[in-house]
């Protein structure tokens, strides 16, 4: 079996999406697989299940198995200070100065921590492409993992839809400029001059379609790798409860509504007497032990567990 | 010979006219696109379902005109039928 490219963990608040995910890449790693691990969750504890200080730089945990806490926060921040430097820098005073609150309103926008954890996860999967890990991404609850996943699908639909009607802006633009000369309208705000800059017509000479087009390929590559269960196995991790089911079963429908799979499913803590429904048939079943491992020791414990998922998920086997 | 003079220049004002309505009306349809844009790209600020926030951030550095068009539209808009009539030398 081809190594997957991606490995996402994810389940109800407390489940031990960290701690499955943690006993995987230290697995993955003993088994002579290098691996990078990344929280993305904003209330991180990668760091604690290790038993390690960890931070937005990488570390090495093992040899062959490197992990970070993103900082999604700084992520966020400098999306918006990007935004008010370049705009600074390029729009009149005037616009400026009324140009920041609107800046300061979308950095608080619906949607911008989805979209920080994409872009880091973007930058990481970028990383791990040139170094041959295999990235494992420890997510928040299903809840908001599902919007980080359908993020990628999300976006570049947007940009493709606005990408058209920046070609159709872009051809009367060209017109316009045909027709009427240095009488055209489609010219850049006068800073004073006396003859205002000719906007370009030329789709790749355009800054706006260049950036539309990056998001549409950034974001389109990691949407179709997320769809493909070879590529990216998303794990989620339950309870033997019945609410922990039904969110299980809500993000599995969530998923393929976009497109994607749940590839594995492991059943965490449970008893002698814990069953799973006929449609979530967990690949491994972790024994309850009072306590979560903590630490590379005590994850080892669970290591040959884990080799049933690395040896590949039941739903790529069947 | 003076018949065709005069032929040809009314024909020659006709397409003057024509020509002069048509980029007027292109001009218009453009400003609307570019005023679309900018509303699209800017929806959290105006109250409409549109693409992440993110992109907003990302495409604003290079969006002063659509921005200026933006504002001049809002400036207008208590004026809408006027600005179009105008546009098409209805009146």
């Amino acid at each position: 079996m081809v190594p997957p490219r991606i490995v996402l963990f994810t389940g109800k608040g407390g489940a031990g999406k960290t701690t499955c995910a943690a006993a995987f890449a230290l697995a993955w790693a003993r088994r002579g697989r290098p691996a990078m691990l990344a929280s993305l969750d904003p209330a991180h504890n990668l760091g604690d299940v290790l038993g390690l200080e960890l931070g937005p730089e990488a570390r090495e945990v093992l040899p062959g198995l490197r992990a970070m806490e993103a900082d999604l926060d700084a992520e966020e921040r400098g999306h918006v200070n990007r935004a008010k430097e370049l705009v600074r820098r390029r729009y009149r005073y005037l616009t400026v100065a009324s140009m920041e609150p609107i800046i300061e309103l979308l950095g608080d926008a619906p949607g911008q921590p989805e979209q920080a954890a994409v872009e880091v996860m973007m930058k990481l999967a970028d990383g791990t492409d040139q170094t041959d890990e295999t990235l494992v991404v420890d997510l928040p609850p299903s809840g908001q993992a599902w919007r980080i996943l359908a993020f990628p699908t999300l976006m570049e639909r947007w940009c493709k839809s606005l990408e058209k009607l920046r070609g159709r802006i872009l051809d009367r633009r060209k017109t316009l400029n045909h027709l009427l000369g240095d009488d055209s309208p489609a010219r850049a705000p006068n800073h004073g001059k006396t003859t205002p800059e000719k906007l370009t017509s030329v789709r790749d000479a355009d800054p706006v379609t260049g950036t539309l087009r990056s998001f549409i390929r950034r974001h389109g590559a990691l949407a179709r790798t997320l769809k493909d269960p070879e590529k990216a196995w998303i794990v989620g991790v339950a309870l033997p409860d019945t609410l922990a089911i039904r969110e299980t079963r809500r993000l599995k429908d969530r998923l393929g509504a976009n497109g994607m799979r749940l590839t594995a499913l492991l059943l965490n803590r449970a008893g002698p007497g814990s069953k799973m429904p006929n449609d979530l048939r967990p690949d491994v079943i972790f024994p309850d032990l009072g306590h979560g491992p903590r630490g590379p020791a005590e994850l080892a414990d669970w290591d040959e567990l884990m080799g049933v998922l690395i040896d590949g998920p039941s739903t790529l086997k069947q | 010979m003076k018949a065709l003079e005069y032929i040809r220049l009314a024909l020659r004002d006709i397409k003057s006219i024509l020509g002069g309505s048509a980029s007027g009306a292109l001009a218009w349809e453009y400003r609307e696109m570019e005023n679309l844009f900018a509303l699209l790209i800017l929806h959290p600020a105006a109250g409409i379902p549109g693409p992440p926030a993110g992109l907003a951030l990302a495409l604003l550095p290079d969006l002063e005109r659509e921005l200026v068009v933006l504002l001049a539209r809002a400036r207008d808009a208590d004026d809408p039928l006027g600005d179009l009539f105008s546009t098409f030398e209805v009146m």
